[in-house]
């Protein structure tokens, strides 16, 4: 199987060669060879205690070895459905510039693809420090070459190389981690990091690891990049990176956690406050914006402020030895990882579509694409209920864990635990609510009613084969929606073989019968509403049924100019969160005497105001008072040279004064 | 024998600095080649002959003989004016005159630190940094493409006289680089030189003050 | 199955009593008990407009709507008898299933494209958005105080025998009042019987609904209704006394309650519209308030 895997990784080199025809066949034989290797190993791995491949390949630091235990089992799995569904979906996203762009450019971007799903495998799987680090790095650099398949527009460029910036800051972070525990202990790996846990404060070196795996997820203050590089990239990289790699930096924290041995209250409380400012700045960020990519990477920050929750009361539910808080968090925010890579790619795929489409997402001028692209906007729905964490679907059930661990601790919390919970629990309603307003914007701007735009162009829907994976994706969030407790089981199975934790028979007992009960039901509210359906057939089917135009008040010239836009749609909210988002406005209102006006313009915005102050204005600063230092750039190659001479006299002069 | 080639070549340089035309550059780089192969073959005690006569043959052919025949077939038809810098004839000598001062004291102190010891020989490191700084500052002063590329093999002789200075033998990767240094800067020169002329007309570097950020 | 039972029997004098308290405090005779239900059946009975810009989600909007309801009143015990579901948490799932039947509404009122809908669709999401929190945050002060955290547990559990608990059957009963006050869309955040389409919240949602799905609409608002005050029952029914005498308390409560609503709703003027925001949120920092007054009780302060 080995030889499998690393087979499929040389053999891709060969999709450079291939003619433009046979490039797309064989990256998918590719990645079929790469899932089928991993996934055996995964299965195998939970069903016996673990599993360790030697691959082959020795860096400096020894042989690297790949050791799977049932996390990264759980990950691979996620990893290797979620890139299936991605080339699956490329073939038909791709088609289109084929014949645009030139050969090497596309198979550049199919072998940057596959050597990416590689990469975030061998990322769940190393342990040693130099490999992983090499791994990780490898997973940002080519993330990098597919975010700018679009590289001739100056703004995806000038993204990619933001989001190259930021990853590589993340790397020098999570590599000055290892290096400090690899100061003390002697070992780079997470071995050694386990044993500095061990003899040190914990404190410092977590923040460090958290910061670094931090920009990788997606937390805020460090998500600048994330709602750049989502709209930027094409879509079925887009799916992929929001659904799988941002869990990459959520994998490095839950490894770090689980070796954690002390202040576990204190990195609860910093975690679960991240976690909770990001998930509802997140949300409310998302709210204002036009452009459904950009909203859906809003989103990806907010769910990841969910499972940052959940990790977060996971870590306190071990720091008060509460069993039901510990597993059920911890549990709630393993799921949430599946679940949202499930409906966040299904989001993706679909906003894909509606651009393949209509060659825009931005939602002014969407409208309507229900008539059209039947298929499409029922996978957004679902999709859209899915995120808000509805029932019958599976965002329910792991919002369901989270609120449940909370609950259960309720009872038995001192003060500050009883502030905690109840916070926590404040922060996940507003949450939902505010899911719920954003998605009924999203799906309801862009789909229902009718086109926001003079523009009248044929809308088709996309060729079957973009469609299968949504297929799968729908059929995966419901059959969780729908079988919770094998998925509860599962994760606690998962969190059995981390280091300090034990689950009791009892916690078991507690989740498999409250997702029982609520996959029960699930079914039942589903069938509850066909068989309303059905009698509703029966019932209009003696009674006269016809159609005709919207109730207009008497107005009888109604257009697509009376619906609600987006803007108009998120404005009560705006009113509230405006200190937030710093909304700007610019319209020049009617003058007192203006009696035939001109036709006039709207323009409103949001801004990052975290990314603002963090950032943006570091960056004015420098860009204000450095160039005063280009005095020293004459572009005369004369005065260039008397800099190296000046610093030999000094250095000689030094010398002979015995300075140095 | 020794000290009288390193006088000569000091010499050399206090003439480089001196000279009003660009022609005169290619025969002090052919004199300075010729000295650098006395210097090998009185200093260099080499177990393998081979290498010995490869040296001594690479002074003498590449330095003395191909690199001042090629520069000047390159710029034979082109307009030579008088070195350009902001310092001219008179204050330039007093400069090189004052590097090679402060290199003697360098010297100086070196062998005070290194005393008698027969395999590191301090007067060559007072050649050696007065050649390497003379290069620069010849450089510094010039505006001239082909000035420069004297000034950059004037600096490659000073490193081989730091590797003379170290041992009685010289390593072959030291040789080679020094080689390779000379090979690309005078192909880059080559190239550069035509490129340069036919667009600007003319060879001063103060054009490429253009592409500047 | 009795609190199934008992729920269908309210909800069938309720929407009539608060009808005919409106009509009777505002000097005329007005409708029979039951005639809100003779007005949802006639429209079973009628033939349906459905708009050209609309399309199957609009179809199947007031059914999830309506089965959403439905299923969430399942939910609900009466006393210590048994609801048909319960397990711990099963209140979440109750708002969350009511967030179903929400979304789906919003959706379909986008779905005629039409400006009035769109209104009240975006009213509706922000205002439940508001209240949300005031729900959970009342349910997880009744779970800390009872120590269990599902309804049946927790009205089970719900003893009325010293002074802490009567302020907190009080204050809970108000949250409760107002939650289901922003729910069913009454007065004072909603007037249902405004002509005026700028001004509806949810009325004009369902504006382009009719015949069977209006029917639908109506009646799951109706039982929305009922399972709220079934919840405000429940609190205040005290369990010493025997099962009959307890379901006759709760048939009367359920008249005193449409009654009540009836009554404040004759004389309070709705909200200003700008200021609706900031009740619903005050009701939410009352509940904030409940908390902190279990945790006083508790002795954890």
């Amino acid at each position: 199987m080995v030889t499998v895997f690393n087979l499929a990784l040389l053999i891709s080199f060969g999709v450079f060669i291939l003619p433009k025809k046979w490039k797309y066949p064989l990256s998918i034989i590719l990645h079929l060879l790469l899932v089928a290797s991993t996934t055996s190993w995964a299965i195998e791995a939970f069903t016996t205690d673990g599993v360790t491949i030697p691959l082959g390949i020795s860096t400096w630091s020894g042989p690297v070895t790949m050791v799977i235990d049932r996390l990264s089992a759980y990950f691979i799995l996620i990893i290797n459905l979620i890139c299936l569904c991605g080339i699956l979906y490329a073939g038909g996203y791709l088609k289109p510039y084929m014949s645009k762009k030139r050969a090497v450019f596309i198979s550049l971007h199919l072998f940057s693809f596959l050597w990416l799903h590689g990469a975030i495998l061998l990322v769940t799987t190393m342990r040693d420090g130099i490999a992983f680090l090499l791994a990780w790095e490898l997973m940002s650099l080519f993330s990098f070459i597919l975010v700018i398949f679009e590289g001739q527009k100056e703004s995806t460029l000038k993204t990619g190389i933001n989001y190259l910036l930021q990853m590589h800051l993340g790397f020098a972070l999570i590599m000055i981690g290892f290096l400090i525990a690899n100061n003390q202990t002697g070992h780079l790996s997470f071995d050694g990091v386990a044993s500095y846990f061990s003899m040190q404060k914990n404190i410092l070196l977590f923040l460090i690891f958290f910061a670094g795996f931090g920009i990788k997820a997606g937390f805020i203050p460090l998500h600048s990049w994330l709602p750049r590089a989502h709209p930027a990239a094409p879509s079925h990289v887009s799916g992929v990176m929001s659904g799988v790699m941002i869990k990459m930096g959520i994998y490095g924290i839950f490894r770090v956690v689980s070796l954690l041995q002390d202040s576990l209250m204190a990195i609860g409380i910093i975690v679960l406050v991240i976690g909770i400012v990001s998930g509802l700045m997140g949300v409310i960020m998302a709210i204002m914006q036009h452009d459904l990519k950009k909203l859906l990477a809003y989103h990806s920050i907010e769910n990841i402020g969910i499972i940052g929750m959940g990790l977060g009361i996971g870590i306190l539910g071990k720091a008060v030895n509460d069993e039901a808080l510990m597993i059920m968090g911890l549990a709630g925010a393993l799921l949430h990882n599946l679940n949202h890579a499930l409906f966040k790619s299904l989001l993706f795929f679909t906003a894909g579509n509606v651009y393949y489409a209509t060659h825009t997402v931005n939602m002014d001028s969407l409208g309507g694409l229900i008539k059209n692209m039947r298929y499409t906007s029922i996978a957004f729905l679902v999709g859209a209920l899915a995120i808000s964490g509805i029932p019958p679907f599976n965002g329910f059930i792991s919002e369901f864990l989270i609120y449940s661990g909370i609950l259960h601790h309720l009872p038995l919390a001192d003060f500050s635990m009883s502030l905690v919970g109840i916070g926590t629990l404040l922060g996940l309603v507003l949450i939902g609510g505010l899911c719920i307003y954003c998605f009924t914007k999203a799906f309801g701007m862009s789909f229902l009613g009718t086109r926001r735009s003079e523009i009248t162009q044929q809308v088709d829907e996309v060729p079957k084969g973009m469609l299968i994976p949504a297929v799968l994706l729908i059929g995966l969030i419901l059959s969780i929606g729908l079988r919770a407790p094998f998925f509860g089981g599962l994760m606690v199975d998962i969190l059995e073989q981390l280091p300090g934790i034990n689950p009791s028979n009892l916690i078991r007992e507690e989740i498999s019968h409250s997702l029982t009960m609520t996959s029960n039901i699930h079914i039942l509210l589903l069938l509850i509403t066909a068989g309303l359906v059905l009698i509703r057939l029966w019932a209009q089917a003696r009674v006269k049924v016809t159609t005709g135009p919207t109730w207009g008040c008497g107005y009888s010239a109604g257009d697509f100019r009376h619906q609600y836009t987006p803007t108009s749609y998120a404005d009560s909210l705006r009113q509230i969160v405006d200190p937030l988002i710093d909304y700007q406005r610019n319209y020049k209102s009617f003058g007192e005497t203006e009696i035939f006006p001109p036709p006039k313009t709207f323009h409103t915005e949001s801004k990052d105001l975290i990314e603002e102050k963090t950032i943006l204005s570091w960056v004015n600063l420098l860009t204000r008072y450095l160039p005063r230092a280009g005095v020293a750039q004459s572009g005369l190659i004369n005065h260039y040279l008397i800099y190296p001479m000046l610093f030999l006299l000094i250095l000689g002069l030094l010398t002979f004064l015995n300075v140095i | 024998m020794a000290n009288f080639l390193i006088i000569l070549f000091i010499m050399s340089l206090i003439y480089v600095a001196k000279v009003e035309m660009v022609k005169s550059y290619f025969s002090l780089m052919a004199v300075q080649g010729i000295i650098l192969f006395g210097l090998a073959y009185v200093e260099l005690k080499e177990n393998e002959i081979v290498q010995l006569i490869f040296i001594l043959v690479e002074t003498l052919i590449f330095k003395a003989i191909f690199v001042p025949i090629f520069l000047s077939r390159i710029t034979k038809d082109k307009i030579h004016r008088h070195h350009s810098g902001p310092i001219k004839g008179y204050y330039s000598v007093l400069f090189s005159t004052a590097i090679i001062v402060i290199s003697f004291l360098c010297g100086y102190m070196l062998h005070d630190e290194l005393g008698t010891d027969a395999d590191l020989q301090a007067k060559y490191f007072t050649a050696a940094i007065s050649s390497i700084l003379v290069g620069l500052f010849i450089a510094i002063n010039n505006r001239d493409l082909v000035t420069h590329l004297i000034s950059y093999l004037i600096i490659e002789n000073g490193i081989f006289l730091l590797s003379l200075a170290l041992g009685s033998s010289m390593p072959m990767f030291v040789n080679a680089a020094i080689l390779l240094d000379i090979f690309t800067s005078v192909l880059i020169m080559g190239i550069f030189f035509n490129k340069m002329k036919d667009y600007f007309q003319n060879t001063d570097s103060s054009q490429l003050s253009q592409l500047k950020d | 199955m009795l609190s199934l039972t008992l729920i269908f029997i309210a909800s069938i004098y309720f929407p009539g009593i608060i009808v005919k308290v409106k009509a009777l405090t505002s000097g005329r005779k007005g409708p029979g008990i039951l005639q809100p239900w003779y007005d949802i059946f006639r429209l079973f009975k009628k033939g349906s407009v459905y708009s050209t810009s609309s399309s199957f989600v609009f179809q199947i909007g007031a059914v999830v709507y309506f089965s959403s309801v439905l299923v969430a009143a399942l939910f609900i015990p009466f006393e210590e008898n048994d609801a048909l579901f319960s397990f711990t948490g099963d209140f979440i799932l109750f708002a969350y299933l009511l967030g179903l039947g929400r979304f789906l509404i919003i959706l379909s009122a986008l779905d005629v494209s039409s400006g009035f809908e769109g209104m009240g669709a975006n009213r509706e999401a922000f205002y439940s958005l508001l209240i949300e929190p005031a729900f959970f945050i009342m349910f997880s002060a009744l779970a800390m105080f009872t120590g269990y955290s599902s309804f049946h547990d927790i009205f089970a559990n719900l003893h009325y025998d010293n002074y802490f608990s009567i302020m907190i059957a009080i204050i809970a009963g108000y949250v409760l009042a107002n939650i289901t006050l922003v729910e069913t869309s009454r007065l004072p955040v909603d007037d249902p019987l405004t002509h005026l389409e700028l001004t509806m919240v949810h009325e004009v949602m369902v504006l382009d609904h009719s015949g069977f799905d209006l029917a639908l609409i109506k009646t799951a608002t109706n039982l929305k209704f009922v399972l709220f005050s079934t919840l405000s029952a429940n609190c205040l029914i005290p369990q010493a006394l025997a099962l009959w005498e307890r379901v006759a308390i709760f048939l009367v409560l359920q008249i005193a309650f449409a009654a009540g609503i009836g009554w404040f709703e004759s004389f309070r003027a709705r909200n200003k519209m700008a200021m609706n925001a900031q009740y619903i949120l005050s009701v939410s920092a009352v509940a904030m308030v409940l908390i902190f007054v279990i945790i006083i009780i508790k002795n954890r302060i």
